[in-house]
């Protein structure tokens, strides 16, 4: 059974499950591609897997040695990669299973802003404030490509994993084509340049039609896939901190969601750019990380807690 | 127990004893009477022990009796009576009437009953006439008690009254009880008593005689002594004139010397002495009679001798012998006498006949005393005459208040205080008197007394209580004319009486007052200084020299409790002496002591004043022992109360005193040296070194030494720091010193972290689940992602997986800080592959630009179609008007260039309601159309209410209706520049009805010229900014603010500026990608900034 989301829908959703796992603040989460899993990691070091389907914290990773970041499943069950506060700025790949780390990526001089994983293959993909963006590949500790840039590099992957964006500088995306990289991006969207804030990361639709752009303001843009244009800013939500508030698209791409400093979940109309509504779930403190579950009616959101939601309406059944 | 054998008895217990029989020394007395309480069941032991009791001084009796000995005699008795074995019970009568005696001791156990009883139901005749006595005795002290003295000297003086020698009874029945004691056991005992019982009578008959000579009043007595006699201590006397005659006359020999001297002093003081053959005489048969008391042998071994003819003693008359068996009868009178007392009349018809007898037999001498003394006591031999109980009550009065007692008794006793310590003088005044006539007869009578007043008086000053001495002195006195045991507090109180008595009755006797008046003043010096004298002395030295012969007394009383320093007490004996020799000359006991007391005296004077701390009770007691020691038989004696002190003892102490003294007083320096080197090793500190003999020096010189003495010294170390170790008791409490520093490390990172959670999630964490976990519900219409299909770690994974245990971690604390480390793995070096920024190919298609295009605007809630269009609309509109903005200057024109590829879509524009409406929705083409269109003069219109509408919380479709209406006519003017200025018109209404707050008015009004002005200028749209920027500032809630600000590229830049940092230059500079370097405010009207402002004021693009 499967529901239509809908502004209803989307509004209903209400807080199911807190968890207090962790004592500081969610840097990032990622739901499993099947949906049934959350990543989580956290300032205090702590990796939490989340059982979405039970609602349960189902386990736990410390990585107090390296520190955590971002972090995002692979496409293995149970293993993950990870950005690293610590010692140094190398991407390990986690092996949740037995916990224990199965390769480090070493490269990036500077912290990782951004980290994404093929959804396809085993390459993944990560920026830094060293501005560089490098390619690698889960079977192998060498960068499989570096990309040199001129300021800040964010980077996606589209959901066919065939093509990956960068953006630089808050102004411009470029695509490449996984296969052909080295040639240099196939198309360059050159946008009115963010003045009052960064790109903090990008993400393509699941129907693969808009990217979306987060930033560390209080704005969020959308730009068309294909052409660059700018489709919708979404704005209204307060982002007085400066920091990184993740967006997120809905998996039918019809919504936007993302988190914001007040605690509340924020969610607008992807295509009317409308905003639907603001959800709120009593979060302590900003809301830095908001994601759909990609299969289900779910969505998480974390500030130091780890709230899932669930939509109290059925309406589109 | 084995048999218990009296000798061997007396030989273990004789380190106890002296040389009497009786109990050594007080420090002996709590060891014998435990010895007595513990092995006193046996008769044998109970009767050594009883004659060593009655050989006891009085003294030492009496602190026998405090000590237990007189419950232990009450068990005694009553064990006796029990067994009804007579001769012990009246043994132990004997003893209690020896023992002295108070009515707490009375009280203390049925004794008295017991001996009451006796007086009825007594086994034999003795033994009643005993208990008789001592009820009488006692009966005194209890009835006596409340006149004081009187009461308790009333057996004493009772004694006294019958006859001068009334004390020699006493005496005689120690000495009695002694001897038997040290003779044999209690079997010898009887066998002596019976010969003695057959002696004693003879002996009474001529005491008889002689008593009947003594006095007419003493006849009566005389037929009961003989009836006594035949009964009772007749045994002991005979015994003991056996055993102890010889030793009796060597002690008599011994202390003879001491009496000479006496007799010396008496001499000069008594007026009897007038007679001086008489006086050698009185002399002799003061020696004899020394010897007598003194050791009771003595007397009844001169006595028996006189009877016998085998005189120890060298009497060198018969008047002598006479007088000794004067004496005697005397003592046997008394004996009668107290046997008569109770004795019923037929006892008196028998002293009667005696008394008849008696002066039959009496000698001419005899007569003449008998004569002078009835002469003397003729009233009181006419009352005693009478019966028995007048003399009692004439000897009871003399005690009591002797001034209705007969002369005799009183001039006795006058001449006692005369003599003070002169017994032998008053034997031989006795003896005088006898020969020659009356007055001398009351002077020997009087002897005795004193003799036996001054071993009551060191008693006195051992007990060192004030009212005490005092009474011990006055008991002297009235000892001297009772001749009688005192018991001490009874014999003090009875004393004491006597003393006042005796003045009255040496008036009476015609006495010289002078003598009088020194024997009164003396004691109470004696007394009321003894104890005073450290007081006043403490508090003014001066007051003791100021009583030179009170002092002197004083002092030896306190010499008696303290011993050591010399200054004073030099100073005092020096004053002290001449009074002394001549105290020593009338009393030789009575003086030695005093003067012995005086320099210890002093000694605590100055310790009292010098040393308050313990080193004065060091030093006194030291001072104590020291005498003790030095004169420890006085000093018993002393402490012994009343009754008898073995003159010679006393006289020993005495004179070692005097020589002390002597010494001291002539050599203040040497003694006090001496006193000195004997304090030093106890107390260095007290030196009496630096006091010179006389007293003010010696103060000077105390003081002095003071000086040394109070210097402040530190504590030994030893003293100055104390350890103590205390057991930790951890219950006790919580230390908070006990917490560890990890602990308060935890504590503080607990506290930390807690506050750093609190910090992090707010303050208030109420997030709280608001609907129960459901199962999850599959999103529709989602695209099949393609989950990783081609990934090939994902198998590598699995099979890692297959072949690694998984790791389980049941609690937090399991889980490792840290995942397990990755292997190595080779790191080659090679190229890696460089991805280019830029196509390549140069492809120019390749390169979408829209970094001229502004970010379309962002949009409001879509609650509603209506709504939203409208609202879209109004969001819409603000950032139409900032391109128009931006090139101030010149109309759309370059925009329209600029953004207009399709121009052409404008006109599906005017569906929406307001006719500059473009859809939203529309695609950037669209939008870009919108931009460039120049059909802004419509759209202007709206901008006040797209304003007025940003607040969030206002509804949309009002906020439309009441902008649009308004907006309309003012759109309409035509006159103006199509675009800008219509909307400042529409600002200005627009806040007023609209809920836009005050401030709005104003700002309104004051960008109303300046966009006048510019108007025409093209400045209009920069009002136009100004004030949907303050409209925003003023009106701005919390989500309105956002909408503005999030509104199109520039305006939220502008919004920014003014709304979150509002002044800060970037955000000024931050207008228009175009325009970067051009102040912003300035454009929009106004710069507060001014001339200073760092951006650039483009004046020229304005016109």
């Amino acid at each position: 059974m499967k529901i239509k989301l809908t502004d209803s829908v989307v509004r209903s959703f209400k807080v199911a499950k807190i968890f207090r796992e962790n004592t500081d603040k969610i840097n990032a989460i990622d739901f499993a591609p099947n949906g049934e899993h959350l990543i989580s990691c956290s300032e205090d070091d702590q990796i939490v897997i989340y059982d979405c389907e039970k609602g349960t914290q189902s386990r736990t990773v410390n990585s107090k040695k390296y520190g955590v970041d971002l972090i995002h499943f692979t496409h293995a069950n149970n293993t993950a990669i990870h950005s690293s506060t610590k010692v140094d700025d190398t991407i390990r790949y986690l092996s949740l299973h037995d916990n224990k780390y199965l390769r480090y990526f070493p490269g990036h001089t500077k912290k990782v802003i951004s980290l994404c994983i093929s959804p396809v293959e085993d390459t993944f993909l990560s920026g830094s404030l060293d501005k560089t963006l490098r390619l690698w590949d889960l079977r192998s500790p060498n960068c499989q490509g570096l990309m040199h840039l001129s300021g800040r590099p964010i980077a996606a992957y589209d959901p066919e994993g065939l093509i990956f964006a960068a953006g630089v500088n808050s102004e411009s995306i470029k695509l490449y084509d996984l296969r052909s990289f080295d040639k240099g991006p196939f198309v360059t969207f050159k946008l009115n340049q963010e003045k009052e804030c960064d790109w903090t990361g990008l993400k393509f639709s699941r129907d693969g039609k808009t990217i979306l752009i987060s930033t560390n303001g209080s704005v969020i843009r959308l730009v068309d896939a294909f052409h660059g244009t700018p489709l919708q800013t979404f704005t209204g939500y307060p982002n007085n901190k400066g920091i990184a508030i993740e967006a997120s698209f809905s998996p039918d791409s019809q919504f936007i969601f993302s988190g914001s400093t007040d605690g509340r979940v924020h969610i607008w109309n992807a295509d009317t750019g409308n905003k639907v509504s603001v959800l709120n779930g009593d979060h302590p403190g900003p809301v830095q990380c908001v994601q759909f579950n990609p299969k289900y009616m779910m969505l998480a959101s974390a500030c130091t807690n780890m709230a899932f939601w669930l939509p109290t309406s059925e309406e589109g059944v | 127990m084995p048999r218990i054998v009296p000798l061997q008895l007396l030989k273990c217990l004789r380190v106890l004893l002296d040389t009497n029989g009786g109990i050594l020394s007080a420090t002996e007395v709590k060891r014998i009477a435990g010895l007595m309480t513990k092995y006193s069941k046996k008769l044998v032991s109970k009767c050594v022990y009883v004659q060593i009791l009655k050989s006891t001084k009085t003294e030492l009796l009496g602190d026998f009796m405090t000590v237990g000995g007189w419950a232990l005699v009450c068990t005694w008795l009553s064990d006796a009576i029990r067994t009804m074995n007579w001769p012990l019970v009246q043994e132990i009568l004997e003893l209690l009437l020896l023992s002295p005696v108070d009515v707490n001791r009375l009280k203390i156990n049925s004794a008295p009953i017991l001996v009451k009883g006796l007086c009825k139901d007594g086994g034999n005749e003795g033994v009643r006439i005993l208990a008789k006595r001592l009820v009488e005795q006692w009966l005194k002290i209890v009835t006596g008690n409340p006149n004081g003295t009187a009461a308790t000297s009333s057996p004493s003086g009772a004694v006294e009254s019958q006859s001068g020698s009334g004390a020699d009874q006493k005496d005689s029945h120690i000495e009695h009880s002694s001897s038997d004691s040290t003779d044999s056991g209690g079997a010898p005992v009887k066998q002596n008593y019976t010969i003695s019982s057959a002696e004693r009578k003879r002996n009474i008959v001529i005491t008889i005689k002689t008593v009947d000579k003594s006095a007419s009043s003493l006849a009566t007595a005389d037929s009961v002594y003989n009836d006594d006699d035949s009964s009772l201590p007749p045994s002991e006397t005979g015994s003991e004139s056996r055993g102890t005659e010889s030793n009796a006359h060597l002690d008599g020999a011994e202390k003879t010397n001491l009496d000479d001297s006496s007799k010396n002093d008496s001499k000069i003081d008594d007026e009897a002495d007038k007679h001086k053959s008489e006086r050698d005489k009185s002399r002799r048969s003061e020696k004899d009679r020394d010897k007598d008391r003194k050791s009771s042998s003595s007397h009844r071994s001169s006595s028996s001798s006189h009877k016998s003819s085998s005189s120890s003693s060298n009497s060198k008359s018969s008047s002598k012998s006479s007088s000794s068996s004067s004496h005697r009868s005397s003592s046997d009178k008394y004996r009668d006498k107290d046997k008569a007392r109770s004795s019923s009349s037929s006892s008196s018809s028998k002293d009667k006949d005696r008394k008849e007898g008696s002066s039959s037999s009496s000698s001419s001498n005899r007569h003449k005393s008998s004569k002078s003394s009835s002469s003397s006591s003729s009233s009181s031999s006419s009352n005693s005459s009478t019966s028995k109980d007048r003399s009692r009550d004439k000897d009871k009065d003399k005690a009591s208040s002797s001034s209705t007692s007969s002369t005799a008794t009183s001039s006795k006793k006058e001449n006692d205080k005369d003599n003070k310590l002169m017994p032998p003088p008053t034997a031989s005044a006795s003896e005088k008197k006898t020969k020659e006539g009356d007055a001398d007869v009351q002077k020997p009578k009087s002897i005795p007394i004193p003799s036996r007043k001054a071993s009551i008086s060191i008693e006195i000053r051992r007990d060192t209580e004030k009212t005490a001495t005092v009474k011990t002195y006055q008991s002297k006195f009235r000892s001297h004319g009772l001749t009688e045991e005192a018991p001490p507090p009874p014999s003090r109180k009875g004393l004491k009486k006597p003393t006042s008595t005796a003045p009255t009755s040496a008036v009476t006797s015609g006495l010289p007052p002078a003598t009088v008046l020194k024997r009164p003043s003396p004691p109470p010096s004696r007394d009321t200084p003894a104890e005073k004298k450290p007081k006043i002395d403490i508090n003014n030295l001066s007051g003791h020299v100021d009583r030179p012969g009170s002092v002197k007394l004083i002092a030896p009383k306190k010499i008696s409790t303290l011993v050591e320093t010399n200054l004073f007490s030099d100073a005092l004996a020096a004053s002290i002496e001449p009074k002394k020799v001549v105290k020593r000359k009338r009393l030789n006991a009575a003086a030695s002591p005093t003067e012995k007391d005086a320099p210890l005296a002093p000694l605590k004077f100055y310790q009292d004043t010098l040393d308050e701390s313990k080193s004065e009770d060091k030093s006194d007691d030291s001072t104590k022992e020291n005498d003790d020691s030095r004169t420890a038989s006085p000093g018993k004696d002393t402490d012994v109360d009343d009754d008898d002190i073995p003159l010679k003892k006393v006289k020993e102490d005495i004179e070692q005193k005097v020589h002390r003294e002597k010494s001291a007083g002539e050599n203040a320096d040497g003694d006090g040296s001496a006193d000195d080197a004997d304090d030093t090793p106890e107390e260095p500190k007290k030196p009496g070194p630096g006091c010179g003999p006389n007293g003010p020096p010696g103060v000077l010189m105390l003081h002095r030494r003071r000086g040394p003495k109070k210097k402040l010294t530190w504590q030994p170390d030893e003293k100055l720091t104390q350890v103590r170790y205390f057991e930790v008791d951890r219950s006790e409490r919580v230390n908070v010193t006990k917490q560890s520093f990890l602990e308060m490390k935890n504590m503080e990172r607990y506290s930390e972290r807690d506050a750093l959670n609190i910090a992090r999630r707010g303050f208030d964490d109420i997030m709280e689940p608001q609907m129960e976990w459901r199962p999850l519900i599959e999103v529709a219409n989602v695209p099949d992602h393609p989950n990783g299909n081609l990934s090939k770690q994902r198998v590598v994974q699995a099979e890692r997986e297959a072949t690694t245990l998984r790791a389980l971690y049941f609690s937090p604390d399991m889980i490792p800080d840290s995942p397990a480390e990755a292997e190595l793995e080779p790191h080659f070096s090679h190229d890696i592959p460089i991805i280019p920024i830029d196509d390549l190919t140069g492809n120019p298609d390749a390169v979408n630009d829209y970094s001229s295009l502004p970010w379309p605007e962002p949009k409001g809630y879509s609650a509603t179609s209506n709504e939203t269009g409208y609202n879209d609309n109004m969001n819409n509109m603000n950032p139409s008007m900032n391109p128009n903005m931006l090139p101030s200057n010149n109309p759309f024109q370059p925009f329209g260039n600029n953004y207009m590829p399709s121009t052409g879509n404008m006109p599906p524009n005017p569906t929406s309601q307001m006719p500059m409406n473009i859809p939203q929705t529309g695609p950037p083409p669209i939008w870009q159309n919108q931009m460039g269109s120049p059909m802004m003069n419509p759209m202007n219109g709206p901008p006040g209410a797209m304003d007025m509408s940003a607040p969030p919380g206002m509804p949309p479709n009002f906020m439309g209706n009441q902008f649009g209406s308004p907006g309309g006519p003012f759109g309409a003017p035509p006159g103006f520049n199509n675009m800008n200025f219509p909307p400042m018109m529409m600002n200005g209404p627009g806040p007023g009805p609209g809920p836009g707050p005050g401030p709005n008015g104003p700002i309104m009004n004051g960008p109303m010229p300046n966009g006048m002005g510019p108007m025409m200028n093209g400045g209009g749209p920069r009002n136009n900014n100004m004030n949907i920027n303050r409209k925003n500032n003023g009106g701005g809630g919390g989500a309105g603010g956002g909408n503005w600000r999030s509104g199109g590229n520039n305006f939220q830049e502008n919004s920014g500026g003014n709304w979150r940092s509002a002044g800060s230059g970037s955000n000024r500079g931050g207008g228009g990608g175009n325009n970067t370097g051009i102040c912003k405010q300035f454009m929009r009207g106004h710069c507060h900034m001014g001339k200073s402002c760092k951006y650039v004021h483009p004046q020229k693009k304005r016109m």
